[in-house]
């Protein structure tokens, strides 16, 4: 699976204090780290970058790409910062996001065909976050309908499913999962992009890791292209090259609906037949969920 | 050909527990079906209807809460058997008088109170803190010690001191309230929390109830989620009766504070909601609408 790494975020207070700060060795080291850790893209996201979103961007990107040649997904609800970023990507980038909403159709997706990017086209519409499966499909086949009118083919197009938070909506997380699984066969040709970490927001931090490669093992059986993750989580990575493949049978075998009798089973892959029950939505999440 | 009706078969069942000891005893939950599903089997016990006694002299009551009271307001042990002698299952005492922003009573004499109680009420005891999560600990842990072995049901336990009110309440032989604010992921967490050492047949849920009007479909929607976890799912974290301590909730509400009718409807229509979302116990303040409950519990009306 692409990874593309997720750790430059302005949410992060080391983040958005070297960027006020226009300090640029923290980020640089978070870019380094993360290239190294085996990001085949990294995400620079800015959030809505109201001030300064033109300078801001700029020497975000210049910063970045001083130290690395990994190509970059920019990140910001703002489109003079997006312009201003993509201007100075020296690989092809990757625009993130667009939705179905009128104002990103309308001033986002024309920058994907001006600069040339591939393009990430989230479900949500001006009416929100579709809640089904069906909704999903409903607003995406009607987005990506209008992107190709731009001129923009369905191979450039990576479509983001929204993750929910699995402690807020419980079910929202399989109807992400199948709404993937079906995706291609919808839109042949695009490709699959998904905020993991998001699935474990609201989570206590120790625990989150689990959460987001147990989806990322399950997301990745039904199809899913590429993923914004945290790059440095070493297992995560390990699973990623093929590693921990006991777990990512047993994983595969709880989507399945096979009983798992997890209490024969080693700590870790007990753990893992936990986790993926709780994301099938087979038992009821609890911050405790490994415990029970 | 006879007709048969289709009837849905579940895996899980409500623990049973018991409250109280020898002839005072009482049976909770123990059910295999969904509230008042008596068609689909066995309920074991049916719900039950508590009365709040109050150990600050009613302070703060709605005037026609307190009416069928007025005379023994001050003797909460009379009080308790008022209760008894009007209809109720049992007794819910709160003990608002420990409230260190109120009367502060100290824990001896809370425990002293408790004590009386229990020699000399009919009934088993169920005893609510004043919601400080710190002096609850002294406050619960003095009744427990005080009260070994009679078994009252004791909370509330909170996120925040769980572990010293689990403490108190193994140690001497009671049942715990697991209490967590409407939220059915904070509940089975608590849940799991406390059955690391506890049985399952010494813990009741209270996921809190709201009023009518006050969010009182987000209580609904948590108990019957809870029900159907671990009834139709058999989650085991989940097979704990539930109690719905609602009275105090409806008779604060400005429209049961304006209008004593009111109170009263809001009252009952709130502890009918409950009783339908799946509550084992129901925790009221009025003597008649406790008799209105145990007629629809017993299907007369």
């Amino acid at each position: 699976m692409i990874l593309i790494g997720e750790n430059i975020h302005i949410i992060s207070k080391a983040v958005n204090e070297a960027v006020r700060d226009r300090d640029g060795a923290p980020i640089q080291a978070l870019a380094k780290a993360q290239a190294r850790a085996g990001a085949d893209y990294l995400d620079l996201n800015l959030g809505p970058a109201r001030k300064e979103p033109e300078e801001v961007a700029s020497w975000l990107v210049d910063t970045v790409q001083a130290v690395t040649d990994l190509p970059i997904s920019l990140d910001t609800m703002n489109p003079l910062a997006m312009e201003a970023g993509l201007k100075l990507c020296r690989k092809r980038a990757l625009l993130n996001s667009a939705s179905g909403k009128a104002e990103s159709k309308e001033k986002m997706m024309p920058l994907a065909v001006k600069y040339s990017t591939q393009v990430v086209i989230s479900v949500i519409t001006d009416q929100g976050c579709p809640p089904d499966v069906d909704s999903r499909v409903e607003s995406i086949m009607e987005t990506v309908a209008y992107a190709n009118s731009l001129g923009i083919d369905n191979e450039d197009i990576w479509v983001d499913p929204i993750i929910l938070p699995v402690s807020a909506d419980q079910k929202q997380v399989r109807e992400a999962l199948e709404f993937v699984r079906i995706l291609t066969d919808l839109l042949p040709g695009v490709k699959s992009v998904v905020g993991l970490s998001n699935v474990s927001n609201g989570t206590p931090a120790p625990l989150r890791g689990i959460l987001n490669r147990t989806y990322m093992v399950m997301l990745e059986r039904n199809g899913l292209y590429s993923a914004i993750a945290d790059v440095l989580d070493q297992e995560l990575i390990d699973i990623n090259r093929g590693g921990l493949n006991d777990a990512k049978v047993l994983i595969h075998r709880v989507m399945d609906g096979e009983t798992v009798d997890a209490d024969t089973l080693p700590e870790k892959e007990k753990n893992y037949v936990k986790t993926a029950r709780v994301l099938m939505g087979d038992a009821l999440y609890s911050h405790a969920w490994l415990e029970s | 050909m006879e007709y048969k009706a289709p009837l849905e078969k579940y895996t899980g069942r409500i623990r049973e527990i018991t409250l109280g000891r020898g002839e005072k005893s009482l049976k909770i939950g123990g059910s295999s079906i969904l509230p008042l599903h008596h068609f689909e089997g066995n309920a074991a016990n049916r719900p039950v209807v508590a009365l709040e006694v109050d150990d600050n002299g009613a302070a703060g009551w709605a005037g026609s809460a307190v009416e069928p009271f007025k005379d023994v307001v001050n003797d909460p042990v009379k009080w308790g058997a008022r209760c008894l002698k009007l209809g109720a299952d049992l007794v819910c005492l709160h003990l608002e008088g420990t409230d260190p922003n109120g009367a502060n009573n100290t824990p001896a004499e809370a425990a002293a109170l408790v004590k009386r109680m229990t020699q000399e009420l009919d009934s088993p005891l169920i005893v609510y803190g004043c919601g400080d999560d710190k002096k609850d600990v002294e406050v619960l842990t003095a009744i427990a010690e005080a009260c070994q072995n009679s078994n009252l049901l004791l909370g509330p336990a909170v996120k925040e001191n769980y572990e010293a009110v689990l403490k108190a309440v193994a140690d001497n032989g009671h049942c715990i309230i697991a209490q967590t604010p409407i939220d059915i992921n904070l509940e089975k967490e608590l849940s799991v929390k406390l059955l690391k050492q506890l049985p399952p047949e010494r813990i009741v849920i209270d996921p809190l109830s709201s009023a009518l009007g006050y969010g009182m479909e987000y209580s609904f929607t948590i108990m019957e989620r809870t029900r159907q976890v671990g009834v139709v799912y058999g989650d085991a974290a989940m097979q704990m009766p539930v109690i719905a301590d609602l009275g105090r909730e409806c008779w604060k509400t400005n429209q049961a504070r304006s209008d004593g009718e009111q109170g009263m409807l809001w009252e009952s229509i709130t502890a009918l909601s409950l009783l339908l979302a799946g509550a084992d116990i129901l925790v009221l303040r009025h003597p008649d609408n406790c008799r209105l409950l145990k007629e629809a519990i017993e299907g007369k009306i």
